[in-house]
């Protein structure tokens, strides 16, 4: 779906880019801004049928009592309220979700940016073999993971237990218990690490090597590059990662769907799977949509804030910029 | 310049990524809507056709696995063979997704004449006058419903709306072997010699073995070390409430103005559950639960099972050894209860007369579906299918229905029903989103009952979830 996404808004993007340019460049100006828009026209088509026009859609629904098959009446903001008032799940999932972000996100991060760093040298023999490794579990389905994971977590047969048995460490109850549920599923994570590896290590081949050299002239060590260089030229990457990771964790879903039903005891009720439970299960459409556009707003919030916050820590080269 | 690169590239998928989000979430009703619209064109047509001279033509529309298929495919091509000419019926099978299929066609009026309907939405299609009720159908065949077992009839504002498709009855099964093995006498049959639950918790004990063989009520037995469970037990709501039902309990308080989950009757269930797992170990943790078989009665890793009729299908596929036996007796007899789907027809049919009659024929045992009662999938709603001796040996007399079927099943059909709370609560999805999290905090030992099943009652009060009864009772 993401792909998807990226793929048809990227050729947008390149679209437009392509009909301004062109614009002002040319003398046949109507005719290439004809084509420019000729050629733009399966995605913009594709983004106001596929989602604009759904987006708007469930705007309205969320302002109606419809459940499935039966319409419903138009009841203002109504959900709304009952949303911030009487329900049950609403601040729960939010605050299982929050936890999730605060803990995998992190997480993700370090481990993805430690392991970039060590795969990111050509001394090292068969690190081409390396990265494919680290890559490589990100090719598994999500759902085949999770699958996966849930028997290295069971409690009795899981592989987790059974090594930490082996060092003496008493069994942990994993997704089997309510205060461990998320930060297992945080753990479990770092699995995917592979795609943000990926990016970093794209980051780290663009750090000039001209600085390192001037570092070691200075009589730097390891630790000097990492401080003064590495870090501050890869600021840009890991606010795109950050970014990226706040956005996916806010909306994760099938770990819930997939391996805790949402328990124990609502312990991994994740506010994506409260939205899927509340349309597919109560079959309350409106109300569904309503608690989509609150998440939509929360995302749109915190992708702000941390975009505001970018001045103070991004460090973007002059002349580049 | 990499850098830039890498940039403008997260910008772009920034900007996707957080239309992507809200698309996910947000659009799924317009996913419906754009369904609708499919299904709109392909059953449009086959209506219009009908004004022609041909035979009426009935849309019907069911889901199911492959055995059920067969069956119900075999049901329609006999009904077909026998009103050639008159009335031709077109079986479409949805396997996945059944719900919104049918939903967005409800939506968009073009819903088939006859249909399953999930229990979750069937009630709510009758409330809104999307569906015929049954008793306004009968006319002339008002003594018909009396051959329908009450346990099937589904009421909506005190009118019985529509019929379950098939019954299913849940009972315990066990693996003979198992006890024979042991020398420990079956669990019993007969409703009126249904253990209490310290003669059951016995007889759970007894068949529960730990890796050296010591069985549950031994002095050396090892709790930590189970390599038989005498009971298998998982968090299904219906067991619970049979339970319950048995124990005095039930799901609302008697005027039906509120659910009741915080009565002594409810938390001493409960208690008696949590019990057979961290007192007596004769049920196995959620955690374990999910790490044995699916098989664990064949593999001897499960002696009892709280189960279902639809397990003798599989069952017999497995040349298990299995014996059926009713549920203890908490002091008000064992309940019988079934946990069944139902099948409707639409307000927007052109035809309710001829639907009505493919409608009767196809809940018929002997019409075609027969395989699926013979196999054990089914139970027919019929009563005659109970009480004419001839018309239950011909779906019992078969290798997938144990011996004692007959005692657990047909002989309790109609005695101390406990009925699905699908039937007749409103919201129920919302109540249930309730109670199953302190059912489960329960049974993973997280909380005790008073406090899990008290804190539930208030959640459900203080959002309202609970919304009063269909059924006008």
């Amino acid at each position: 779906m993401y792909k998807y996404y990226c793929q048809y808004t990227l050729v947008f993007k390149w679209g437009e880019n392509l009909v301004k340019e062109v614009s002002f460049k040319n003398k046949k100006k109507n005719y290439e801004e004809k084509w420019g828009w000729f050629f733009a026209a399966p995605a913009i088509i594709g983004f106001l049928v596929f989602t604009a026009v759904p987006m708007l859609m469930s705007l309205y629904l969320s302002f109606t009592n419809t459940t499935l098959g039966v319409d419903g009446a138009f009841i203002g903001i109504e959900n709304f309220k009952t949303i911030f008032t009487t329900d049950p799940f609403f601040k729960l999932s939010l605050g299982v979700t929050f936890s999730y972000v605060v803990l995998a996100v992190p997480l993700n991060l370090i481990c993805s940016f430690s392991v970039a760093l060590l795969l990111n040298t050509e001394r090292l023999k068969g690190v081409r073999f390396y990265r494919t490794i680290v890559y490589l579990p990100g090719i598994v389905p999500a759902v085949a993971n999770a699958f996966l994971w849930k028997w290295l977590f069971n409690p009795d047969l899981g592989l987790l237990n059974k090594i930490l048995s082996f060092m003496h460490v008493p069994a942990q109850q994993w997704i089997y218990s309510k205060s461990s549920v998320v930060p297992s599923l945080a753990f479990m994570g770092i699995w995917g690490i592979g795609a943000n590896m990926i990016i970093f290590l794209a980051g780290l081949q663009g750090v000039p090597r001209s600085l390192y050299e001037a570092i070691e002239v200075d009589g730097g060590n390891v630790f000097h590059k990492f401080i003064y260089c590495t870090l501050p030229m890869m600021t840009p990457t890991i606010f795109f990662t950050l970014v990226m990771g706040i956005i996916g964790t806010l909306q994760a879903f099938y770990q819930a769907f997939v391996m805790t039903d949402g328990g124990p005891n609502n312990g991994s009720l994740f506010y994506a799977y409260h939205i899927y439970r509340t349309a597919f299960s109560s079959n309350k459409m409106g109300y569904a949509s309503a608690l989509s556009w609150i998440l939509f707003v929360i995302v749109i919030f915190f992708t702000f804030i941390i975009f505001k916050t970018s001045n103070s820590w991004v460090y973007y080269p002059e002349g580049e910029n | 310049m990499k850098i830039k690169k890498i940039l403008s590239f997260a910008m772009s998928l920034l900007l996707v990524v957080s239309f992507g989000g809200c698309g996910n979430g947000s659009g799924n009703t317009s996913k419906t809507d754009s369904n609708a619209n499919a299904g709109n064109s392909s059953s449009g047509t086959s209506t219009e056709s009908n004004n022609n001279s041909g035979p009426v033509e009935l849309n019907f529309m069911y889901w199911g696995g492959l055995v059920e298929k067969d069956a119900v495919q075999k049901c329609v091509d006999n009904y077909n063979k026998l009103h050639e000419g008159k009335i031709h019926v077109n079986a479409q099978h949805v396997p996945d997704d059944y719900s919104n299929k049918l939903a967005s066609q409800v939506a968009a009026g073009k819903a088939p004449d006859i249909a399953y309907v999930s229990t979750s939405v069937a009630p709510t299609y009758a409330q809104e006058g999307k569906l015929l009720f049954v008793e306004d159908l009968l006319k002339e065949d008002k003594s018909f419903i009396d051959n329908v077992l009450p346990i099937a009839q589904w009421k909506v504002n005190g009118k019985v709306a529509f019929f379950s498709t098939a019954l299913e009855s849940l009972l315990i099964t066990y693996n003979k072997d198992i006890f024979d093995e042991h020398k420990v006498a079956y669990p019993p049959s007969d409703a009126s010699k249904a253990l209490n639950w310290d003669d059951f918790v016995k007889l759970c004990k007894s068949v529960t073995f730990d890796s050296n063989g010591n069985d549950a009520n031994s002095p050396d037995f090892n709790p930590e070390n189970i390599a038989t469970y005498g009971l298998s037990m998982t968090t299904y709501l219906n067991h619970i409430l049979m339970l319950l039902n048995s124990n005095g309990g039930s799901i609302l308080n008697q005027d039906s103005t509120n659910t009741a989950f915080n009565s002594p009757e409810w938390i001493d269930t409960m208690k008696k559950v949590q019990d057979l797992i961290y007192v007596h170990h004769v049920v196995p943790t959620p955690a374990k639960a999910d790490s044995l078989a699916a098989e664990a009665m064949l593999t001897g890793q499960v002696a009892m099972t709280l189960d279902g009729n639809w397990s003798f299908l599989d069952y017999n596929d497995q040349k298990l050894n299995v014996g059926c036996a009713v549920f203890p007796d908490l002091g008000k007899g064992p309940s019988t209860m079934s946990a069944p789907g139902v099948t409707a027809i639409f307000a927007s049919t052109k035809h309710p007369e001829e639907a009505w009659d493919f409608y009767k024929y196809s809940l018929d045992a002997e019409n075609g579906a027969t395989d699926l009662y013979k196999n054990g999938l089914w139970q027919p709603i019929y009563k005659d299918y109970y009480t004419n001796p001839e018309k239950v040996s011909f779906w019992i007399d078969t290798p997938a229905h144990p011996q004692d079927y007959k005692s657990v099943v047909i002989d309790n059909i109609d005695k101390n029903i406990v009925k699905t709370p699908q039937e007749y609560v409103k919201n129920w999805g919302d109540v249930a989103a309730i109670l199953n999290p302190a059912i489960d905090a329960i049974f993973r030992n997280e909380k005790d009952p008073a406090s899990a099943l008290n804190e539930a009652q208030s959640t459900i009060e203080s959002s309202k979830a609970y919304q009063g009864r269909y059924d006008g009772n």
